[in-house]
């Protein structure tokens, strides 16, 4: 096959495409919308808890953007850190736009995510995401809230609450 | 049909150059895409490493395979001037394996690199010292009471993680 200037219009248009749409999130590479029709979500999302990573569908606009994120299930609601969290699009998709779809053994719901930053209200969590993904239990983990100091060299997390769309996050 | 074929053998072919420049040429990682050689000044021994916490990221090379492999990450942290290196199962065990087989490695902080040794830490008061700042570093979190490490899970269901001393090679 010899490229043409139109097929690497094309080419780049699909992978302008692949980031934009029409697929999720290819493990550590950001996708666009997910696929399948979405669902209402789930009372206690106990299903997307169980699970290692799930997907997390955001927009801005019209441009959609999907990411694979940790997740633990809390009290009925889906909560996600995020490291980093001023950095990450996802996040700034939220804060303007809180409607999610979540996509979680091959099925897609609908929710509706919110920073929360009631430290006490997450120490649950933080003690929960701690077990999950890297094997500790502890007596108590505070989730620092707030932008790390100038000098303080620590990432910047920020935890979202995910609920069904309709219930308040 | 004809052009989105070509489209897709081109796109194809632009994402294979692409991950051969990041394997072959980039001098290391490119953003979450493993690399190989890492590129940089040589920097000498180090006895204090306190300078790496400056540092958000840090990229690590193994020669184990055949060739070399690096990653870039964040989850690192100098202790008492030791350095540590923390590799959750979660994002994949390419590092860990090689370093199973050969613990060399050439680690680079900025814009320096510096040949070191990888040791498995497993002693349980040296983890300790290290986990809650470690936490509080990596993931915002102040932790305190008692800190246990939980058995590892079944292979594919959980989530282990490997810490390693990071020494200059003598």
């Amino acid at each position: 096959v010899r490229p043409t200037w139109r097929s690497i219009v094309g080419a780049l248009l699909l992978a302008l495409a692949a980031g934009c749409g029409p697929q999720g999130p290819l493990g550590i590479l950001p996708g666009g919308p997910l696929w399948g029709s979405a669902e209402p979500g789930p009372p206690d999302w106990a299903e997307a808890g169980r699970s290692l990573t799930v997907s997390l569908e955001t927009r801005r606009g019209w441009l959609v953007h999907s990411v694979t994120v940790i997740c633990v299930e809390h009290d009925g609601f889906l909560y996600v850190p995020s490291r980093n969290a001023p950095d990450k699009r996802w996040v700034r998709n939220v804060l303007a736009d809180p409607r999610v779809r979540v996509g979680v053994g091959g099925r897609v719901f609908e929710g509706v995510a919110g920073r929360v930053v009631d430290a006490a209200a997450l120490e649950p969590v933080a003690r929960k995401l701690l077990r999950k993904y890297y094997g500790l239990e502890v007596e108590r983990a505070r989730v620092l809230v707030g932008p790390p100091a100038p000098e303080e060299q620590r990432a910047d997390v920020w935890m979202f609450r995910i609920g069904p769309a309709g219930r308040p996050s | 049909v004809r052009k989105l074929r070509r489209a897709s053998v081109v796109l194809a072919s632009l994402a294979l150059a692409a991950g051969l420049y990041v394997r072959l040429l980039a001098g290391g990682p490119v953003g979450p895409l493993p690399g190989g050689a890492l590129s940089g000044e040589p920097g000498g021994p180090v006895e204090d490493w306190s300078f790496a916490n400056a540092h958000a990221r840090i990229a690590v090379e193994s020669r184990a395979g055949w060739l070399p492999y690096s990653i870039s990450t964040g989850w690192f942290l100098a202790h008492e001037g030791r350095l540590y290196l923390v590799l959750p199962s979660l994002f994949g065990d390419g590092l860990q394996r090689r370093l199973a087989r050969d613990p060399a490695v050439r680690v680079r902080l900025g814009e320096r690199v510096h040949a070191a040794r990888a040791t498995r830490v497993e002693d349980e008061s040296e983890l300790a010292g290290m986990l809650v700042p470690f936490l509080r570093r990596a993931l915002g979190l102040e932790v305190s009471g008692s800190i246990e490490r939980l058995p590892p899970q079944q292979p594919g269901s959980g989530v282990e993680l490997w810490i390693y001393r990071i020494a200059s090679s003598s």
